[in-house]
């Protein structure tokens, strides 16, 4: 009885695995057929050869440069939310102050604001800074709008954490940024992966703020990158496909990176007993 | 610690790549030679994929090379998010020196309703400038007897049935005439003849919407003429969206549906993701009722397509009242206008005068394949389906603009709306007088 | 007494050093805009010109709308439908990845995320694909097992468009809670299930009395994330349908950007941008109180 249920739900995930991975052999397999080949040949014939002019093409057209300016405004947006939103969660689920209540109420607030409301204010926001068209101009933006659902997250979990581990650690003489630093993040580290997984995906995919915000063609992001494929009225399957495809790799990889090191820090430092 | 000073190492080492690549210099920061160098900011949508940008391009480099003390920087943007962006930057009162629009009152109208734009007429009425264009094409950009716009740098744009003449060859049927609208009786017998042969008529993506009223713009104009929109949409106008024509139009377009004219699944087919063109490449379809840009499309996406590709006009209504000649579509060009709040008028005025009517430039935009009217050009058009275009266009006593573009933002959305619907088979009378109520209430509301 | 009340302030300084940096960037960016909204819905404007003020006629307008209400109707039915698939659908994912080691199951898992790292572009492209009537994986699928009546137009028949969306919506987001679901269960102590082990429970059991009460927390969480998302959604079911046909797809935050960015109605697309975030901010209160009550009642041991 027991192989059974094994059985199905092994089936299950399988089919599940399927309906994933489809749209992306699709993908991939539509980013190696030029334009022609997709609309005139049956959408279901392999490519005529496995090539990736496309894929050579959408990198000699500049697109690398939109890849370095991603990484580039993703990898400091991450690092400056990361560490906002664990100090901020820190307090909100162990320190105890009178503006606790209110200023987390304020946080999860801000979850609820639908993202073209802030369009016009931002845009005179950070004009008036001077830092209109430039990248680092998207940091503020992309971090006040992940910092809700981080510090959402984030508090959660650190307010489980065991005070026992903290009043030991406080009669040990440890400070509040002793005890952050030394007990809370790293017994956070699963929120912490999720949190960034969820950000890093979102600040890589987009697209509302890099449009109002970036002017010049070179401080593009990957989806401003891909206007150049969009012809008049009629968008180049094959190698926005391409481009997408380049797009998701370094995600894939950084998840699979991500994954490592959180597995390994779970094993090491596994504090629930 | 071990994170941390990972990440650190990744934060320092993005830092510098990024920097290495960043080049540098600020936005706008002006570079201080002997002369005062300019930077005159444009907005458009001519992003690299589109035939215009290259056309932008060269225009650019001629001016800069006669002016080099006036630089031109291009801001291009999709279609579909150039409105969001510019939008923004206006609601917070930031407006680039030279902005593009779509003729009409769906985009160009509000700009110069709220003082935005400046009036060019002055300088138009000098040089020449105003004589370069046709009356038609100025007249779109022409509000309360000011110019607010130049047009240029693209072709007009018309509408006619392309179809493949060797799938037409296939099925028995001759080449229609190029330049005279089928009588309806030998149309459908068209249409017939290709469902007999298991070919669907026609490759139609509606998703968008605005493939969709390009049947209708048509079917109003034959059967109601050319007064029968503008007499309704006119805030002053005596007539009504829900007069007769409008609701004919709305049979008429559903006789074709019921007949398999457009085969099926077209209301959530994509037109712009090239899914009816893969249709009309494969021989599953024969013809697309398309603007004239679609050839474009066709030579570069599939050269033996475009090869046996032809055209014809619209065919006539029984009864109907307009004159078959009408075609739909927009008078030539782009148009660009000047921002009232720029710091650079007289020089954003003398560039648009440049690409507007330097022989250079008008010379290439033809070359490129467009339909253009200018004067002493049209001898220089190579493909003969262009050719055919021009000619049918060129016998039109009146284009109508496009509805979508000429109603009201708000009006618009609805009346794509009614006649997505229509083609879904809803009512025509009920979704005319939706699309009435909805005028009604905008020209209610924009009163007070 | 000089000595504790340094101490209290140096005290009081570092916690508020802990929430300085994300409050004031937070502060800066983000607390400006919604009650400018507020405030600007009280106003016609164009988005380009002067603004003028009329009072409550954009709220009045707003409450007889029929399409906000349709939208309204439609974030609903993407919220109910995205509790029930996505969080069990990302239940069972996690079930089967934390169910045992393994390079398969690893790498499953590496694809299951693949979902979540497509941006709303590419999730457009490839699910108008799927739904594409004559070539379209979906329909053809139905053709070849014979069930070819079952062929519909899921982006073109209106009373179909936003099930389709809802359901390329959960496919795409569903693998992030399959992460949150698979840190919680990691995270319960292996004891508790040896402990199950020894008395004989079955899979089902261990789940309902172990895994489930352990991992309530998390489930509040996404919860409360999803029915949040759901009621602000935009994205996908903009890229699909933009909202069509008809409006029958059409979600409060399209509706939203339509009005303000394509119809050059600031005001009132402020106005529905703060009837949005009023409708947010009383259903998650409602669920956040009606989940305290439960737990309340709710005994765990």
């Amino acid at each position: 009885m027991k192989n059974l249920g094994k059985a199905i739900v092994f089936t299950l995930a399988v089919i599940w695995l399927v309906i994933d991975v489809y749209p992306l052999i699709f993908m991939v397999f539509v980013s190696m057929k030029s334009s022609k080949e997709y609309l005139s040949e049956s959408i279901w014939a392999l490519p005529d050869a496995f090539d990736l002019t496309n894929y050579v093409e959408v990198m000699k057209s500049g697109f690398y440069i939109y890849y370095l300016n991603s990484v580039f405004i993703v990898a400091i947006s991450i690092v400056v939310l990361i560490l906002a939103a664990t100090m901020a969660s820190y307090a909100f689920g162990k320190l105890r102050f009178k503006m606790n209540a209110p200023l987390y109420t304020l946080f999860m607030a801000g979850m609820m604001i639908p993202v073209h409301v802030t369009l016009i204010p931002i845009f005179r926001i950070t004009n008036l800074i001077g830092l209109y068209n430039t990248r680092i101009g998207l940091v503020g933006p992309y971090v006040a709008f992940g910092l809700p659902v981080s510090i959402f997250l984030l508090t959660t979990f650190m307010a489980q954490v065991p005070n026992e581990l903290e009043e030991a650690a406080i009669i040990d003489g440890a400070n509040k940024w002793q005890r952050f630093a030394k007990i809370a993040v790293p017994i956070s580290i699963p929120a912490i992966n999720s949190v960034m997984i969820y950000n890093i995906v979102h600040y890589w995919n987009e697209f509302v703020y890099a449009l109002i915000l970036i002017n010049d063609p070179d401080k593009r992001n990957v989806n401003l990158g891909l206007w150049a494929f969009y012809g008049d009225h009629q968008v180049d399957v094959p190698n926005v496909l391409a481009a997408l495809a380049l797009s998701v790799l370094p995600l894939i990889v950084t998840y699979i990176f991500l994954q490592q090191k959180i597995v390994k820090g779970m094993i090491a430092g596994s504090v629930k007993e | 610690m071990n994170m941390k000073r990972t990440i650190l190492a990744i934060v320092v080492f993005v830092l510098v790549l990024g920097y290495a690549f960043a080049g540098g210099k600020p936005e706008g920061e002006e570079v201080k030679t002997k002369e005062e160098v300019i930077t005159l900011e444009m907005w458009g949508i001519a992003t690299s994929g589109k035939p215009t940008a290259s056309r932008f391009e060269k225009a650019i480099e001629l001016w800069e090379a006669e002016n080099p003390n006036i630089q031109i920087n291009m801001v291009n943007t999709t279609d579909a998010a150039y409105k969001t962006k510019l939008k923004t930057a206006m609601g917070a009162g930031q407006l680039p020196d030279i902005i593009f629009s779509w003729i009409g009152t769906a985009s160009h109208k509000p700009l110069v309703d709220a003082g935005l734009v400046i009036d060019m007429r002055p300088y138009m009425e000098q040089g020449g400038w105003l004589e370069e264009y046709s009356p038609a094409s100025i007249a779109s950009v022409t509000y309360d007897g000011g110019i607010y716009a130049t047009m240029t740098m693209a072709g007009a744009r018309t509408v006619a049935n392309f179809y493949r003449s060797d799938i037409f060859k296939q099925v028995g049927l001759g080449e229609p005439d190029p330049l005279k609208p089928p009588a309806w009786d030998k149309y459908k017998s068209i249409l017939q003849k290709l469902m007999g042969s298991g070919v669907t008529p026609y490759a139609f993506g509606n998703r968008e919407k605005w493939p969709g009223s390009f049947w209708f713009m048509f079917f109003l104009d034959r059967i109601g003429g050319a007064d029968a929109y503008p007499n309704a949409a006119d805030a002053d106008g005596t007539g009504s969206f829900t007069d007769s024509p409008f609701i004919e139009a709305g049979r008429r377009i559903q006789e074709l549906v019921k007949m398999g004219a457009f085969g099926e699944g077209f209301n959530g087919r994509s037109h712009e993701d090239g899914s009816p063109m893969a249709l009309l490449y494969r021989g599953d379809a024969a013809m697309m009722l398309q603007g004239d840009w679609i050839y474009g499309n066709f030579k570069k996406q599939d050269p033996e397509t475009a090869a046996v590709t032809k055209t014809f006009p619209f065919p006539v209504v029984p009864g109907g009242v307009g004159n078959p000649l009408n075609t739909i579509g927009a008078p030539g060009g782009q148009a660009l206008s000047v921002s009232k709040s720029s710091d650079h008028i007289e020089e954003a005025v003398e560039f648009l005068r440049f690409i507007s009517t330097d022989d250079r430039i008008q010379e290439m935009i033809v070359k490129s394949g467009v339909l253009t009217y200018w004067k002493g050009f049209s001898g220089m058009i190579e493909d003969p389906v262009v050719a055919k275009l021009v000619e049918m266009d060129s016998q039109s006593p009146t284009k109508q603009l496009w509805i979508q573009e000429d109603l009201p933002a708000e009006v618009s959305e609805v009346y794509l709306n009614e006649v997505q619907a229509i083609f879904g088979g809803q009512d025509p009378a009920a979704a005319m007088q939706r699309l009435e109520d909805a005028h009604a209430r905008h020209w209610a509301w924009a009163a007070k | 007494m000089r000595h504790e009340t340094i101490r209290h302030l140096k005290d009081r300084t570092t916690t508020a050093l802990f929430v300085l940096p994300a409050l004031i960037i937070f502060l800066f960016y983000f607390v400006y805009p919604i009650p400018t909204a507020a405030f600007y819905s009280f106003f016609k404007w164009d988005g380009l010109g002067d603004r003028v003020f009329i009072g409550f006629r954009n709220w009045g307008e707003l409450f007889q709308d029929g399409f906000f209400w349709g939208a309204f109707l439609n974030n609903i039915k993407l919220l109910v439908l995205a509790v029930i698939i996505q969080l069990s659908i990302a239940m069972l994912l996690a079930l089967f990845i934390t169910g045992g080691t393994g390079r398969v199951r690893g790498i499953m898992r590496s694809f299951f995320i693949i979902p979540l790292m497509l941006s709303s572009v590419a999730v457009g492209l490839l699910w108008s694909h799927i739904y594409e009537f004559d070539y379209g994986i979906l329909n053809t699928l139905l053709r070849t097992i014979g069930l070819e009546g079952l062929r519909r137009d899921w982006l073109g028949d209106p009373n179909l468009a936003i099930y389709s969306g809802i359901v390329a919506t959960a496919w795409r987001h569903l693998p992030f809670f399959m992460i949150l679901f698979q840190a919680a269960i990691v995270g319960i102590p292996v004891p508790l299930y040896e402990s199950a082990d020894v008395e004989g429970a079955s899979a089902f059991q261990k789940f309902r009395y172990v895994t489930f009460p352990l991992i309530m927390p998390t489930l509040v969480n996404a919860l409360i994330l999803i029915t949040i998302g759901s009621l602000k959604y935009f994205d996908i079911i903009f890229a699909l349908t933009q909202g069509g046909p008809y409006n029958s797809s059409n979600l409060m935050a399209i509706y939203l950007y339509k009005k303000a960015f394509g119809q050059f109605r600031m005001g009132y697309g402020s106005a529905i941008a703060t009837a949005l975030f009023l409708i947010v901010f009383i259903v998650v209160v409602t669920i956040v109180r009606s989940l305290r009550r439960l737990q309340r009642r709710v005994a765990f041991e």
